[in-house]
């Protein structure tokens, strides 16, 4: 089509909206809607996702070793600290080191007869430096007096007079409760570190290898991950497949990387959250679809009569479709700029009130953008057909 | 010359029910270039479905229709649509886009027109400045009366200088007196640029604007006689025409045939349809000394018949030219035609008057 079609059928377009400029708005306002719809589902879900990966992300390791018998590499079960000194006689392990982990529960400090849940409680060897959070490696000496422990300070709410406490005091002695038949203990928090939270922990401290064993009762041979750094020249996959060849099939060996994935892919498609997720999305772009497709069609058939008179005159139905393609197109950005804008500020809005991470990145803003186009250009191609019915035999009706 | 739109034997026909009933019959018109011509008829006639087919706007189904040279029997939408954009249409309802500006309405006639757009804001200017709207460019149709919207209207037909120019009912949301500004409008300006137009209406008190006037009764193309008469005997009035109505004949005539002869018993009235009929005296051994040339919409033979048992003055031949056609009512009808109403009594007088007051035809007018 001829440039000077094309601007006439987008003035025609832009001047059709600035006519009925109540729809118009409505329609904007539905667009802005199902804008922040999305970046409230795309945020909630890369916040969980990236939430989730935080933790085995803050560890500077290359490859995890776990037993065979765990779900994902976040929900692990003890194994033998032999297979993990096994690994050093692997080529290109440069060294190893154990983590411990478990879930406890907390005294809530304002009301003394409940408990806060998901608490989980990170034991290391103090001289191992694999675990790499901010406010770990400064606080490690004070780690090494029995029962003490560095607190996330990025906790849920609930666990903010814990941390406010400490802050007062430079101490806190608190009550926790490791096992179901008593397993009350009484700690000391000493520091604050930085972790941030998951949908299965809402706070996290962390302590000594000594600590750990002696408040969950755990046996010293059995931990729950074995870290492992490759010598710096070597491909971690290849050590990973090496690895995994020299031990016996009752652990088993991955590379960080692949962590991260399995961990991604594990809550996107093995639990019903991923499918939530999948389906809120396309809920939302449908709904899109027919808010839109709505006031498209209503505008088309409001305007039949002025349709048909163009094509009287000689407009192409190419023409007519970029009117309505104009239309939609307008719109999706009139609706997304303040869409956009209210999104950032709910997810800075989230951000405090959750403690989980929404950020605004570029390729999920473009993602949101693509995700409003193809809105509109689903719905303007489903109203096109509207226009079928511009009859200009009809116009001296 | 060639004409802009030839009709031949075309018939149409709408579906209805599981069949199809068919509305237009047989219909033969060509429209030429510069001229006006008036489709009227009764509601239902087939008046809008004529004028849908000849602007390209409906597929044709039978018969031949061309526009501008172009067959549109079996003719592609896209052709049509090409075809579109060199005629102007002028709607009952205006048809204005309620949400462009005066100026923008004007100017989306001329988007097919290659042009630079501050040539086409130009010509937009000064056509609106010619309808008397050269300061309205930027109002909104809703701020304007029905007569300025119609304006806007021709304007956004006329812009693009169509050849051909198709208006559809274009008064009858008008009142009279801005209905007449209006076809008046129509007609200078396609005069101006040679355009031909056909007008479909209801509107008698238009009719003179016409150069021709046809009708369609039940779908089949007639000369609209009635209308022609209104035009030749403009104070006539409408009730009058009834009762004419199956009391007259159209006779068509050769180039040169006599009509009347002079001495011949002074029996019937004529009113000129089509051709150049001459009033001429025969003396003899010299050739006919020519009194005066009558046109379309003239009459002759009136005043013979005002005074009964006269003679007729003058031979009344048609030109040799042309073929010509004429409406011819008998003494009787005329004399209750005259006799009921003064109005048409005051025109032929008035007509009469004319002649004689004319020095050089008085003398030898033929019906005197
Ligand atoms: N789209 C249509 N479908 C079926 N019949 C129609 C349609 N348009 C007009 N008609 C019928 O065709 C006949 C002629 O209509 P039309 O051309 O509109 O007459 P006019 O303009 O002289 O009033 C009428 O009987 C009318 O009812
Ligand atoms: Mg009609």
């Amino acid at each position: 089509m001829q440039l000077r079609y094309c601007k006439q059928s987008l003035a025609i377009a832009w001047w059709q909206l600035r006519h009925q400029k109540a729809q118009t708005l409505a329609a904007i306002v539905g667009i802005a809607f199902t804008t922040v719809l999305l970046f409230m589902q795309i945020g909630f879900r890369s916040s969980f996702i990236g939430s989730l990966v935080q933790f085995p992300k803050s560890f500077d390791c290359d490859i995890f070793i776990v037993s065979a018998s765990s779900v994902t590499v976040l929900r692990p079960l003890p194994f033998s600290e032999r297979r993990l000194y096994q690994v050093l006689g692997v080529e290109g392990v440069e060294s190893v080191s154990p983590t411990y982990i478990n879930s406890f529960l907390w005294r809530d400090p304002r009301d003394r007869s409940l408990f806060l849940r998901q608490v989980m409680g990170i034991g290391f060897p103090l001289n191992s430096r694999f675990f790499e959070a901010p406010g770990v490696a400064d606080n490690l000496d004070k780690l090494k007096l029995n029962k003490s422990v560095l607190i996330d300070e990025r906790s849920r709410p609930e666990f903010a007079p814990i941390i406010d406490l400490f802050r007062q005091q430079g101490k806190t002695i608190e009550e926790i409760k490791t096992s179901s038949q008593g397993g009350l203990h009484r700690i000391k928090v000493v520091g604050l570190f930085e972790l941030g939270t998951s949908t299965s922990f809402d706070a996290s401290i962390v302590m000594s290898k000594s600590t750990f064993l002696s408040l969950f009762d755990r046996h010293p041979s059995q931990i729950d991950w074995g870290l492992v750094r490759v010598k710096p020249g070597y491909d971690v996959d290849e050590v990973t497949e090496r690895i995994r060849e020299y031990l016996p099939n009752d652990v088993r060996a991955f590379s960080k990387a692949d962590v991260l994935n399995k961990e991604r892919n594990f809550y996107e498609y093995r639990t019903p959250l991923g499918l939530i997720f999948r389906f809120g999305l396309l809920a939302s772009v449908v709904v899109g679809i027919i808010i839109l497709y709505q006031i498209l069609y209503v505008k088309i058939a409001q305007s039949i009569q002025e349709y048909a008179t163009l094509k009287a005159m000689g407009y192409s139905q190419q023409a007519l479709t970029l009117v309505v393609i104009g239309e939609a197109s307008i719109l999706a950005v009139s609706g997304y700029i303040p869409g956009f804008l209210a999104s950032c500020w709910m997810y800075e809005f989230l951000e405090t009130a959750t403690q989980m991470i929404f950020v605004m990145r570029l390729d999920v803003a473009i993602a949101v953008l693509v995700s409003i186009s193809f809105i509109c250009f689903v719905s303007g191609g489903l109203a096109v057909g509207k226009l079928k019915e511009a009859d200009p035999a009809d116009i001296f009706g | 010359m060639d004409a802009i739109a030839i009709v031949e034997k075309l018939n149409y026909y709408y579906p209805e029910g599981k069949g199809e009933r068919q509305v237009l019959f047989d219909i033969n018109l060509s429209i030429f270039p510069g001229e006006v011509i008036i489709l009227t008829g009764e509601s239902g006639s087939g008046k809008t479905t004529l004028l849908t087919l000849i602007g390209c706007l409906r597929s044709m189904r039978e018969g031949s229709l061309k526009i501008f040279g172009e067959e549109l029997l079996n003719a592609s939408e896209k052709k049509r649509m090409t075809l579109r954009r060199r005629i102007g249409y002028i709607f009952q309802h205006f048809n204005l886009f309620e949400f462009m500006t005066v100026g923008q309405n004007v100017q989306s006639s001329l988007v097919h027109e290659k042009m630079l757009p501050a040539q086409a804001r130009q010509q937009t200017q000064d056509l609106l400045t010619a309808v008397g709207l050269g300061d309205r460019l930027n109002s909104y149709p809703r701020e304007l009366s029905g007569g300025q919207k119609q304006r806007v209207a021709i304007s956004r037909a006329l812009v693009h200088e169509p050849k051909l120019i198709l208006a559809d009912e274009p008064t009858a949301a008008l009142d009279s007196e801005t209905g007449r500004d209006v076809v008046n409008l129509i007609r200078n300006l396609a005069k101006d640029k040679g355009s031909a137009v056909l007008i479909v209406t209801h509107d008698r008190r238009i009719l003179d604007i016409a150069d021709r006037i046809v009708r369609i009764e039940d779908g089949k193309l007639i000369t609209a006689y009635r209308e022609e008469m209104t035009l030749a005997l403009p104070t006539i009035e409408d009730q009058y025409f009834k009762q004419l109505e199956g009391k007259y004949q159209t006779k068509d005539f050769d180039p040169g045939e006599i009509v009347i002869d002079e001495g011949d018993d002074a029996d019937t009235f004529y009113v000129i349809v089509e051709g150049i009929f001459e009033a001429v005296k025969i003396v003899p051994d010299s050739p006919p000394k020519l009194l005066r040339q009558m046109h379309k919409n003239e009459y002759f033979g009136e005043i013979g018949l005002l005074t009964p048992g006269s003679k007729r003055t003058a031979t009344v031949r048609v030109s040799e030219d042309a073929p010509g056609k004429a409406i011819a009512i008998d003494r009787e009808t005329f004399a209750s035609l005259v006799k009921d109403s003064e109005l048409t009594y005051a025109a032929v007088s008035h007509q009469l008057r004319k002649r004689l007051t004319d020095p050089e035809m008085g003398e030898n007018d033929p019906n005197v």
